[in-house]
């Protein structure tokens, strides 16, 4: 970590503080204006001076829903979102939360409650060592033992989360030390950021690649919204015409409507992306990670190319697939130092553009039924690229990623890493905690939405805005569709027909709702959720047979996709 | 792939957690802890001495424990032979 102290001075006491007291400071120092969590024992102190302080607590009605929240906010501000629980079960209910800004590179500070230091280790009441538990998970992690580190470990902590490639950071905080008063706490160091650069020769070695590529093609990932390098990554792109495919957290780096912005790759894809990749000489990866659902079988990925591999974290190169020429550092400046050197050569490019035309999506399916492509493609269209979204995980997720149109990825949150159903729900309230004026709708699965449905209930508390679009096809979709396709239709544990009546369920909590079930009334429906006041849920019933399309299937290479029109449906 | 041996030195910030982070990483990474030994210099940092066995190669394992906060150096001293890197090495599901 390349970190200098530049300030060394001790800070002089002028008052007696707690320790709760020094952490809500050091909180107020980063800036942090809200956080998301849930009292309880341990972390009693904390809450106590909270209630005191100037920070806007949400109350999430489960640490999991707080957590995710916190990551929704944090991939939505580029600042470290802050979760709060406490021991035990609080906070091995903040796991999986964790995990998933750990897997998707999200800023985030998360503080647990931790029974006191010298009941530490004796099975106390709510006691769980979640420092070992999350170890694997964070970037880093600390246990406070004595009051006077608060202040620096606050600004470590958040100096760590927001720089270089983000990711979740866990400070543990036992009662004790939250209760001790401390007269001279040490000063927090001053900690400056110093990226890593590439280096000329490493970038020289890529233009040069470029210039000799017959089928360049440029692979982007998430890391170019996170480092805030969409418009040095436009700029280069079009300069240079390369054409373009991108993983799930890359959508959006540049519009869609590009001639040679060929969509998302992978299990589901776009075909033309998929064929794009297959066919380079040249791959040059922004980035991205190599991630198993976006390469498929990866000894078949761009089995022709050579790899250019850009990326902040020197951990990712050469980890799946070995880069001839690696470029480590900030993307931006290594994005314009490479910007004007390099055009494409034109049958190439030609041949992408085709490719874009003749994979276009369909949308006339059969029936007069809800067809969720065409939805999430009325919806966008309504909502306009300013609008955020949020989802789960399943088809609907796939079906967001494939038809709704983003002009930049921070618009656009899904669990792509680690694929957490119940993600979108205390996203979306992340998202429109962090910008009140914008328009955030989740769209979420029957499945998904069951898994956070409590946070129902903070969207009334709060009267946030957020819309929920809930396709129900009374099924665990994806699931149901492997096993129709390589299971031999051996349907296991997928079937939901006993699902709850979720208008209703939305009105018990006090949110607005509409149940629709005709593609005719899908836009009237749609505008009424988008207008209406406060929040609302749309719950749409679809066809429980509807799948995902195109789908590479496992252990097969990008190219060898399924498509409805293969298998005759 | 044919699983070698590596062997690395870790230095290690005297925080609480830091020998726990590194070893685990490891095992996590698909490296099999062979031999460790661990020595604390006059500063309270701390010196691991690993041999672990993998398919995977050193340089892998070096680059994820180097973004480690807690660990402030790594140096690979004996590669008994290079190892292939395996590419491909996660099962698809």
């Amino acid at each position: 970590m390349s970190s200098v102290n530049v300030n060394a001075t001790p800070e002089t006491a002028v008052n007696v503080r707690s320790g709760s007291q020094l952490l809500i400071e050091g909180l107020e120092r980063q800036g942090v204006k809200q956080v998301f969590g849930y009292p309880g024992g341990a972390i009693m102190p904390f809450y106590d001076e909270l209630a005191r302080s100037g920070i806007k607590h949400y109350l999430c009605r489960h640490e999991q829903g707080a957590a995710l929240a916190a990551d929704g906010f944090g991939r939505t501000t580029r600042r470290a979102g802050v979760c709060i629980a406490t021991s035990g079960p609080g906070a091995t209910n903040l796991v999986t939360g964790i995990a998933n800004a750990f897997m998707d590179s999200v800023p985030m500070v998360v503080i647990t409650g931790q029974v006191a230091n010298a009941l530490q280790g004796t099975d106390a009441f709510q006691e769980v060592d979640i420092f070992g538990i999350t170890l694997p998970i964070v970037k880093h992690s600390y246990i406070v033992r004595r009051a006077e580190d608060i202040p620096r470990i606050v600004e470590e902590a958040f100096h760590l989360a927001e720089n270089g490639r983000p990711g979740p950071v866990l400070i543990d905080f036992p009662k004790d030390v939250s209760i001790a008063m401390v007269n001279e706490p040490l000063a927090p160091p001053k900690l400056k950021w110093e990226p890593p650069q590439a280096d000329d020769a490493s970038l020289a070695a890529a233009v040069e690649m470029l210039k000799d590529a017959r089928r360049p093609l440029i692979f982007t990932g998430g890391g170019i919204a996170i480092s805030d390098s969409i418009d040095a990554f436009r700029r280069f792109a079009r300069a240079s015409g390369i054409p373009m495919v991108t993983t799930l957290k890359g959508i959006g780096v540049m519009p869609s409507d590009d001639p040679v912005f060929l969509g998302m790759v992978g299990m589901h894809g776009r075909a033309s992306a998929n064929h794009a990749v297959q066919n380079c000489d040249v791959l040059m990866v922004v980035g991205a990670r190599f991630d198993d659902r976006a390469t498929g079988q990866l000894n078949q990925f761009a089995p022709a190319a050579r790899v250019i591999h850009l990326d902040i974290d020197p951990a990712e190169i050469s980890k799946l697939r070995r880069a001839d020429v690696s470029i480590v550092g900030e993307l931006e400046p290594a994005l314009e130092a490479m910007t004007g050197k390099i055009t494409v050569n034109r049958p190439w490019r030609e041949q992408c553009i085709q490719w874009k035309k003749e994979f276009e999506w369909r949308y006339d399916a059969p029936g007069d039924g809800v067809f969720a492509p065409l939805l999430l493609k009325q919806l966008s269209e309504l909502g306009g690229p300013e609008m955020v979204v949020t989802c789960d995980v399943g088809q609907h997720q796939m079906w967001v990623a494939q038809h709704c149109k983003f002009k930049n990825p921070l618009k656009h949150l899904s669990s792509g890493g680690l694929g957490t159903m119940g993600y979108g729900l205390p996203a979306a309230i992340g998202a429109k905690v962090a910008d009140p004026e914008s328009t955030v709708v989740c769209v979420s699965g029957d499945g998904s939405i069951m898994m956070n449905i409590q946070e129902l209930a903070t969207l009334n508390r709060y009267g946030l805005e957020v819309k929920i679009v809930l396709l129900d096809n009374s099924h665990l979709g994806l699931v149901r569709q492997w096993q129709e396709l390589f299971f031999d239709g051996n349907y296991s544990e997928v079937e939901l027909s006993d699902n709850p009546d979720f208008a209703v369920v939305a009105k018990a909590f006090g949110v607005d709702a509409r149940t629709v079930d005709k593609r005719k009334d899908v836009q009237a429906s749609l505008e009424w959720l988008l207008a209406s006041e406060g929040p609302a849920l749309l719950h749409v019933l679809i066809d429980s047979q509807e799948n995902v399309w195109p789908l590479v299937p496992p252990g097969k290479a990008n190219h060898e996709m399924m498509t409805a029109r293969e298998i005759g449906v | 792939m044919k699983a070698v041996n590596h062997q690395l030195k870790i230095e290690l910030s005297a925080s609480e957690g830091a020998m726990l982070r590194a070893l685990g990483l490891m095992e996590r990474r698909g490296y099999r802890l062979q031999t460790c030994t661990l020595h604390t210099e006059i500063d309270g940092k701390k010196v691991l001495e690993i041999q672990v066995e993998s398919d995977r190669p050193a340089g892998l394992l070096k680059r994820q424990l180097e973004r480690l906060h807690d660990v402030l150096a790594v140096k690979v001293n004996v590669q008994t032979q290079q190892a292939a890197h395996n590419f491909g090495m996660r099962a698809p599901n």
